[in-house]
């Protein structure tokens, strides 16, 4: 089927393109990795949906010219300045207090089981949680499927620097999920 | 194996390390770095905890589509198309004729949406990605309508689900999955809502339980799941064949 493709989640070539036009008839091919990356940033996929919408939103707002950069690359960029515009202004809004966080644990219907559901909902939840450097990085390449040459690119930062982050937030992600197996494992 | 200078450094190692663990190390540092680990209990250590972390993630990745109410929320903000050549001009003229067609032989002029309307998104393009579903599954993952899975036919019958669509007419909204068979493709929209009426020229049948209106001329079947109203529509494609996918229930698995 078309769809297994979109799964298989290939590494992009990170090959330069010339300055160009973005065209907006192409944005939905990337909506499902954008709401992958939204949902590891926010760590709700309700927010993931949100934040997705505006980012669009804000691309389609005028035509956008591309300079040696992919589409994924340019939009996961222009994601991540959305997140942090509405970290922004939520942190200006009143607080309300969150829901309980047993409900989290039936809110997946679309997983294929409970289980299942659960785990991706933890995992996000444990990259949101991870220091802002460190997320973006694994969010570009692991979540999104960037080389890590268009990931340095989408975060203006160096190929060198993106590695070393992508390295450390793995790291931390990996003692988190252990620690959290083992806590929920009998015996 | 005694450390290298280029190791000394650990952040070096640790962009060595990430790239090994997901496979994008130069294969001309690889052999230098697989036997650094070789021979260092710590350095195997870290790399089991990459691999650990991109397996981790991968795995769930991989699975997760955006929801259907975000591809209809993108679609609500694209931009109108754009004006098309002449082959597109070609393209339309027969599509609208098939239109046409439908709609005179099943009473498209009536009030409110009909099962002509219905039938017709078959000539209409996909606009959602469709994933398969997992080991023995019966319905497509990830898309209902009106709570209501469609089936998955690859399997059984070789109907590859090619893409699907949403609509919003006459307050209902129609859902419509495309499926590819050989050389041929059929249309199965689940309409939300009151049950359309039926259209002149319609036969009633009954077949494992389940009633049938058969539109013979046109190549439309519909029936009714949940009060919802379901139209399988098809070109070219023998009626016999379409009934025989409309009644399928998956062994029961598939909620009618």
């Amino acid at each position: 089927m078309p769809a297994a493709a979109d799964h298989a989640l290939p590494r992009t070539a990170g090959m330069s393109a010339p300055a160009r036009r973005l065209d907006p008839n192409h944005l939905g091919d990337h909506l499902d990795r954008l709401y992958r990356a939204a949902w590891a940033l926010c760590g709700s996929r309700e927010d993931a949906e949100d934040l997705v919408q505006e980012t669009y939103a804000r691309v389609l707002q005028k035509p956008r010219i591309l300079r040696s950069e992919e589409d994924l690359g340019y939009l996961l960029r222009v994601l991540r300045n959305t997140h942090f515009s509405r970290l922004r202004a939520a942190a200006r809004r009143p607080r309300t207090d969150p829901l309980p966080d047993e409900l989290d644990r039936v809110a997946d219907a679309r997983a294929t089981t409970p289980d299942k559901a659960l785990h991706s909902a933890e995992l996000y939840a444990q990259i949101a949680a991870l220091p802002d450097p460190f997320r973006e990085a694994l969010v570009a390449i692991d979540v999104v499927g960037l080389s890590y040459r268009e990931a340095a690119r989408a975060l203006r930062v160096r190929e060198a620097t993106i590695t070393t982050r992508l390295y450390r937030a793995r790291q931390r992600l990996a003692h988190t999920l252990g620690d959290h197996a083992s806590a929920v494992t009998p015996g | 194996m005694r450390p290298s200078k280029r190791h000394s450094r650990p952040a070096s190692v640790e962009r060595d390390l990430a790239r090994l663990a997901d496979g994008t190390l130069d294969p001309s540092e690889r052999e230098r770095v697989e036997g650094l680990v070789a021979g260092s209990a710590e350095l195997q250590a870290r790399l089991r905890e990459q691999r650990y972390a991109v397996a981790a993630t991968s795995s769930v990745v991989s699975r997760e589509l955006a929801p259907l109410t975000l591809h209809m929320r993108r679609r609500s903000l694209a931009p109108r198309p754009r004006r098309r050549g002449p082959l597109f001009a070609v393209g339309a003229i027969a599509t609208t004729g098939v239109l046409l067609w439908t709609l005179a032989v099943l009473g498209g002029s009536q009030a409110g949406l009909t099962v002509a309307q219905a039938a017709a998104l078959r000539e209409r393009p996909a606009t959602i990605v469709v994933a398969e579903p997992r080991d023995d599954g019966v319905t497509l993952p990830h898309l209902r309508a009106a709570g209501l899975p469609f089936p998955y036919w690859e399997d059984r019958f070789h109907w590859d689900a090619a893409g699907a669509r949403t609509d919003r007419r006459g307050g209902h909204d129609e859902t419509t999955v495309f499926y590819r068979g050989p050389g041929q493709s059929v249309a199965y929209t689940i309409v939300s809502g009151r049950s359309l009426p039926s259209a002149a020229g319609a036969r009633t049948l009954v077949r494992s339980g389940t009633t049938l209106v058969v539109y013979p001329k046109t190549g439309v079947v519909t029936w009714l799941r949940r009060g919802h109203t379901c139209v399988l529509s098809g070109r070219g494609v023998p009626i016999q064949a379409l009934l025989k996918l409309a009644v399928w229930r998956g062994s029961g698995r598939i909620p009618y």
